[in-house]
């Protein structure tokens, strides 16, 4: 190929016009570990949606929830056992539901909640509409949190979601780090 | 190890058995073809591509040609830049813009030539067609037979009434 096609257009839309053929992807068909990169550029809601197409599908991207970077950022800072049991305050999932559930409910505070469980029961993700009134203590100085500092509003999504902090600003500012 | 060679071309067999020369350091935007000639050195036979066919190899030819100056990106990189978006350079995007057979041919073969950037356009490119489509749309997207209870379904459509009354 000469050096002159470097600077033309793709070739993509003279070869065949995606508008005059067959608009199926056969995604099924792909290996799974190429299904998998796809989920791990999805973003939350995407990644829900598909995981309501079939029950395979759902299956499939539970088992694998840790490693979609796009849609749960902060699964680590999730886990940490203080959130945990606020997101339970906040609602009631038992734990022998499925292994990837999205619940919406209005909590004895007045806010709706947006929250995922995987199998072991955990949250995985959590948003509301407003900010919720409680703080959550800080993992080294037992400080509470005020929830401004918890909750970051998504233009995206139209709720709050969880900032993935489990420090305070000023035990964080200790360690050394930057906000 | 061979002893590395200067060679300015190779030949490249798709499985439809046409043989297409390009230019060595365009060719090595594949890890397997990159590895394969440091492994043989000079390289006069066609490099069999059993799994690509031509119009899928050609098609990935031209993307490495105009990527072939691009940076390569380290192992230990983790790919954590590549997870984190979606966005697709403009060049990409009209490249991309393909029928759905020809773009799962071309995911299957940025996979085998071990082609990590076309692989991840690839798939950032699906990821952006299901973005903000309903199930049913997504269903009929990608074929997907839906294998839920009318039960479950209804408790699915409940649980996510917050995706769509936003």
């Amino acid at each position: 190929m000469s050096e002159a096609i470097r600077n033309t257009q793709p070739t993509s839309r003279r070869v065949r016009p995606s508008r005059y053929t067959p608009s199926v992807f056969r995604l099924l068909d792909l290996p799974r570990e190429l299904r998998l990169q796809i989920y791990t550029k999805c973003d939350t809601t995407s990644l829900l949606q598909l995981s309501c197409t079939s029950r395979t599908l759902k299956n499939e991207i539970a088992a694998q929830i840790v490693i979609y970077p796009s849609a749960f950022p902060h699964f680590k800072a999730l886990r940490h056992k203080t959130i945990q049991a606020f997101m339970r305050k906040l609602i009631a999932v038992s734990k022998k539901h499925g292994s990837f559930e999205v619940y919406r409910r209005k909590s004895a505070m007045g806010v709706v909640v947006l929250i995922l469980e995987r199998a072991g029961g955990e949250f995985v993700f959590g948003a509301m509409n407003r900010l919720p009134n409680e703080g959550v203590k800080c993992r080294w100085c037992y400080e509470v949190m005020p929830p401004k500092d918890l909750w970051r509003w998504s233009t995206r999504l139209q709720v709050y979601e969880w900032t993935g902090y489990v420090k305070c600003e000023q035990c964080f500012r200790a360690a050394g780090f930057k906000l | 190890m061979a002893t590395p060679s200067t060679q300015a071309t190779v030949k490249l067999q798709s499985n439809d058995n046409v043989v297409i020369e390009v230019e060595r350091a365009i060719a090595e935007r594949s890890v397997l073809i990159k590895n394969m000639l440091e492994d043989c050195g000079e390289v006069t036979d066609a490099i069999p591509i059993s799994n690509v066919n031509e119009s899928i190899l050609r098609k990935v030819i031209e993307w490495c040609e105009h990527h072939k100056n691009d940076p390569v990106a380290a192992e230990n990189e983790n790919d954590d830049s590549r997870k984190k978006t979606t966005d697709i350079d403009e060049w990409d995007q009209k490249f991309m813009n393909v029928d759905q057979e020809m773009l799962f041919e071309i995911i299957l073969a940025a996979n085998f030539l071990d082609i990590k950037p076309l692989l991840d356009t690839g798939c950032k490119t699906v990821a952006n067609m299901i973005k903000g489509k309903s199930p049913e749309e997504i269903r009929k997207l990608f074929n997907i037979q839906n294998d839920f209870t009318p039960e479950e379904e209804e408790q699915i459509r409940r649980e996510n009434e917050w995706a769509e009354d936003r």
